[in-house]
């Protein structure tokens, strides 16, 4: 049991980055395996962003070979690296490229077909497979639950990737190596010293839970905040437009189990390629693409977007309008700013920005960026920043293997020893690697953690345990990001007020503030589940509904 | 079974509202027959009862004040016997480790109110998943129920898992060990070891272990020596196990016959109700009595435009509810009845559902009935079937007495 206070109040640093999505994460390691002193502010949770809520996979950048192959093949060797520094995390994917018959469906397929073997000579790189070209019937065979009729089709395969855990490792190996993590803490001001002072900026921030200020003095700012970029710019007293984002909102829904063998692409309404796709032990639906103005700090899928996709969809896949959608989420993407073009037509570059035309030196904003190339994207950010601090420093992110990295064990053998079922075994070495023995330990040192919290998952207590103690949760929203408590088909109805109540014992907080975390939980999860709500789930959320009445109740002040 | 008897009157549903009504009918003079389903909100409940919400109950139980129970309604209570109704608000602890207030609780349930103030109660620990009896402690500890009374609340060590195996037992298996009266001495036995040695405690609140075939709290509390009782637990408590025993016993001594089927459509015939049962011989009653639930229950189905189609659009906009039993009568909420959206697709679900509308349409949808609780011509509804009545076992009770009654005075059918 230990309080939440936090790393100190006040730090002289060498690096401030704000910003705790893969970018500001990934920028924070690359620094401080390089000797760099860091601190990283994230107001809401690590991951909160675009990077805990895209499509959970890496991409080899396929679409890029055709206009600029460089892309592709750095993408394609970043991803190697990725798995490499986290093979844990990483599950195939194999794809299914549906051709229809009809006018052009003979040439279409040869084309594609000849795209991929092109494709071919760069998935070695990331360890993929290459491509294969199937006819119709071994289609049909292949993926029975696709209608209409084809051509023929290719395989080509993505890795599949928990983006949140990404994060979440990122910013803990940053912080074994000396940096600061501040949560749930909101940079409020980033001010220039006055000349002289040796840090060049005094980055202000208050923690949003204890209310404590924090002021960091700084040599160097990164704005790594995503599609927030222009807000945090604002802070820094930049001129309008130094950091331009066209944030695009794109949503997916997800099923409680899988429904396909393979990912399948298809056509939405619009003409726009959207996807079915297993996910671990889900399955997901995406994407869509949308200028988005609203609050980013509470973006929410709609009935709308989530008819639209399941429309798509079930134009190749009907069966998917029997399936169980038990949860949506949403995101926006930082995509570089352009007035004129459709949104999926936009690039997907990334770019630093050098605040010194706007008057602020050794004040960056990174913009854009594909979660397969943060590592790359951090580590140019990282290069800039090291030429002036740590010249004779090099880049190790690509062979330092992240948290949990090295022996990565087996989990029947760990699933036998901490007397816990190969299921959860299984879901704790996916998401820790070789850290799962540690949460193990915790198991044989208490038995009692050895209990299932959530058993949608599922989720044993002495991970939800590990995630509050050793990986900043501090709600249980941050619980459910880094261990998919709650997210499962009964929406956290039996597990919500529980890890509440661990919260609590764990930060030694009152107990009603962990019901209240619990609370706040499940209302955000109501109103992600909701949009995508079906004839069985709604029996679900009307059960849901009286369990939270009969149980839990509004809480106090809370009508 | 064809039947021709006078004023019969055939219930559909046998949660507490179905239950309430075919008793009302029973008492009224009418022939009962009550047609069983599946589990319903009644069975999934946790034993604590009121008629009003919770929430709106504890605004008024600061003062004390509970209204008295209407003789017919306490007169169902008495038939099932389940239950302690007292003239001061009854508190129960939950699985979600708050305090909640009700009008009475289930015999098994421990009753905080009932402990005199500035006392402890004892929580055993357990090693069995879903009680974790340190953090439950702290939890009521810190409660303002118990703050308010000065109670105290701690874990205490016990041995009260007589094999391995209780590890992972369901709760209502655990709880029909205790029917078995030599478990139950065993297990009384055990709470006695675990508060040997320390201050007797006011009492001691337990897993949802006590009793299906009837409660057994009182019998364990009278071999302790202590008060005993459970913790207030929805989905897996043997509370609504505990139910359907009291029912059973409640119907056979009335003199109410049962039977189980899915009832699939109700139609008028001349002045009589025929119920149609797959691979059964129609029913005929004088009346009928819908207490099939809502939502949760599967009564009433969410059916939007698009649900069951593939890729081609739905046909025409539709009503996005129905009720699982074919019948005349229309859906609702808000005094209001659903009607046919705008849309091929019916409504949105953020119309529909919490915590976009609060209270929900889905928990309030139900069929529209006027005071009489008539839905239709000799269709009655009750429960949660029932458009904006109170989701609480007493409302349901009462809206199952009120169809009841007005079920059995129909004239005779000819």
């Amino acid at each position: 049991m230990r309080s939440y206070d936090g790393p100190e109040p006040d730090v002289d640093v060498d690096v401030a980055i704000v910003g705790g999505g893969i970018n500001g994460t990934g920028v924070a390691r690359d620094l401080a395996l390089r000797g760099l002193s860091v601190v990283l502010f994230e107001r809401n949770d690590l991951a909160f962003g675009a990077s805990g809520n895209n499509s959970g996979m890496i991409h080899g950048g396929v679409r890029y070979l055709r206009t600029n192959p460089s892309v592709t093949e750095s993408s394609c060797r970043d991803s190697g690296y990725i798995q490499k520094i986290a093979p844990f995390l990483l599950h195939r994917i194999p794809f299914l490229l549906p051709v229809r018959a009809g006018p052009k469906g003979r040439i279409m397929f040869e084309l594609i077909d000849a795209y991929f073997r092109a494709y071919d000579d760069y998935v070695e790189l990331k360890r993929g497979e290459k491509h294969t070209r199937l006819d119709a019937s071994d289609l049909a065979r292949l993926e029975p639950g696709l209608v209409g009729s084809y051509v023929g089709g290719i395989t080509f395969d993505e890795w599949g990737v928990d983006a949140s855990r990404l994060t979440v490792l990122n910013a803990i190996d940053a912080e074994e190596n000396a940096a600061k993590l501040y949560i749930h803490c909101n940079v409020d001001g980033i001010e220039q010293s006055a000349a002289g002072s040796g840090e060049a900026y005094v980055v202000k921030a208050r923690d949003r839970f204890t209310n404590r200020a924090i002021v960091a003095r700084a040599k160097v700012v990164v704005n790594a905040t995503g599609a927030w970029a222009p807000i945090t710019a604002s802070l820094g007293k930049l001129p309008a437009g130094s950091v331009r984002v066209r944030p695009g909102k794109g949503i997916h829904i997800t099923y409680e189990r899988r429904l396909a063998n393979y990912g399948i692409t298809c056509d939405a309404i619009d003409g726009r390629q959207i996807f079915v796709m297993p996910w671990q032990n889900m399955t997901t639906i995406g994407t869509t693409d949308d200028d988005y103005f609203g609050d980013l700090d509470d973006v929410v899928a709609t009935s709308e977007e989530v008819r639209y996709l399941i429309q798509g969809v079930a134009s190749v896949f009907p069966s998917i309008r029997e399936a169980r959608a038990i949860n949506t989420y949403a995101g926006v993407r930082p995509t570089l700013w352009q007035y004129g073009p459709l949104e999926d037509a936009l690039s997907r570059e990334h770019e630093i920005i050098d605040h010194a035309k706007d008057g602020a030196p050794n004040l960056y904003s990174m913009i854009g960026g594909k979660l397969a190339s943060y590592r790359l994207f951090a580590q140019e950010m990282a290069d800039r920043i090291a030429r002036d601090l740590a010249p004779s420093s090099r880049c190790a992110t690509h062979e330092k293997p992240l948290p949990g990295g090295d022996d990565v064990p087996d989990a029947f053998e760990l699933s036998d020893k901490a007397g816990i079922t190969p299921v959860a075994a299984r879901r704790l070495v996916y998401r820790h690697g070789g850290r799962a023995r540690l949460i193990a330990h915790r198991m044989k040192r208490s038995p009692s953690e050895r209990d299932i919290v959530c058993a949608c998952e599922p989720v044993l207590e002495a991970e939800v345990r590990h995630a509050i103690e050793h990986e900043h949760a501090r709600t249980v929203d941050d619980v459910a990001r880094r261990t998919r408590l709650g997210l499962g088909a009964c929406g956290g109805m039996r597990c919500a007020a529980r890890c509440g109540q661990i919260l609590a014992d764990e930060l030694d907080t009152p107990v009603e503030e962990g019901l209240a975390s619990a609370r706040r939980f499940l209302v955000r999860q109501g109103r992600m589940r909701v949009p995508c709500m079906g004839p069985e789930q709604a029996r679900q959320e009307a059960l849901a509904y009286a369990v939270h009445a009969s149980m839990m109740g509004k809480g106090e002040g809370e009508r | 079974m064809t039947t021709t008897t006078t004023r019969m009157v055939v219930v559909v549903g046998s949660g507490i509202a179905g239950t309430a009504a075919a008793l009302a009918a029973r008492t009224a003079g009418a022939d009962v027959l009550l047609v069983r389903g599946a589990a319903g909100a009644t069975l999934l409940a946790p034993g604590a009862i009121d008629l009003e919400s919770w929430e709106e109950a504890s605004a008024r139980a600061e003062t004390s004040v509970v209204v008295p129970l209407e003789p017919e309604v306490a007169a169902v209570i008495d038939a099932l016997g389940l239950h302690a109704v007292k003239t001061a608000p009854a508190f129960v602890a939950t699985v979600a480790g708050v305090v909640r207030a009700a009008r009475a609780v289930d015999r098994s349930l421990l009753d905080l109110a009932s402990v005199p103030g500035g006392g402890t109660i004892f929580l055993p620990e357990i090693d069995r998943e879903g009680w974790d009896a340190p953090l439950l402690a702290r939890a009521l500890r810190e409660s303002r129920f118990a703050k308010d009374r000065g109670l105290a609340f701690e874990s205490v060590p016990s041995q009260l898992l007589v094999a391995t195996s209780e590890r992972s037992l369901p709760d209502g298996d655990m709880a029909a060990r205790a029917d078995d009266p030599a478990r139950l001495a065993q297990l009384a036995e055990r709470l006695r070891a675990a508060i040997a040695g320390k201050k007797k405690p006011a009492a001691i609140l337990l897993p949802p272990w006590l009793g299906v075939d009837a409660p057994r709290a009182e019998a364990l509390s009278k071999e302790v020596g202590v008060p005993c009782g459970e913790l207030a637990v929805a989905l897996s408590s043997p509370a609504g196990l505990r139910f359907a025993r009291a029912r059973d016993r409640a119907l056979e001594k009335a003199g109410i016959a049962t039977r189980s089927g899915w009832v699939t459509s109700i139609e008028r015939q001349d002045d009589a109700c025929i119920l149609h049962i797959p691979d059964h011989e129609p029913v005929r009653a004088s009346a009928v009595v819908v207490a099939t639930g809502g939502v949760a229950a599967g009564g009433i189905a969410y059916v939007p435009g698009e649900s069951s189609l593939a890729t081609a659009l739905p046909r025409a906009p539709r009503a996005v509810f129905t009720t699982s039993i074919k019948t005349s009568g229309s859906l609702g909420f808000e005094g209001k009845p659903i009607g046919i959206p705008g849309s091929l697709f019916g409504m949105a679900p953020e119309a529909l559902a919490w915590p976009f509308r609060d209270p929900p349409p889905l928990d309030r949808v139900g069929l529209l009935v006027g005071t009489d609780g008539a839905a239709a011509p000799g269709i009655f509804a009750a429960g949660d079937a029932v458009a904006d009545e109170p989701r609480t076992f007493l409302g349901a009770l009462r809206s199952g007495v009120r169809a009841g009654k007005s079920a059995a005075s129909l004239s005779p059918s000819v």
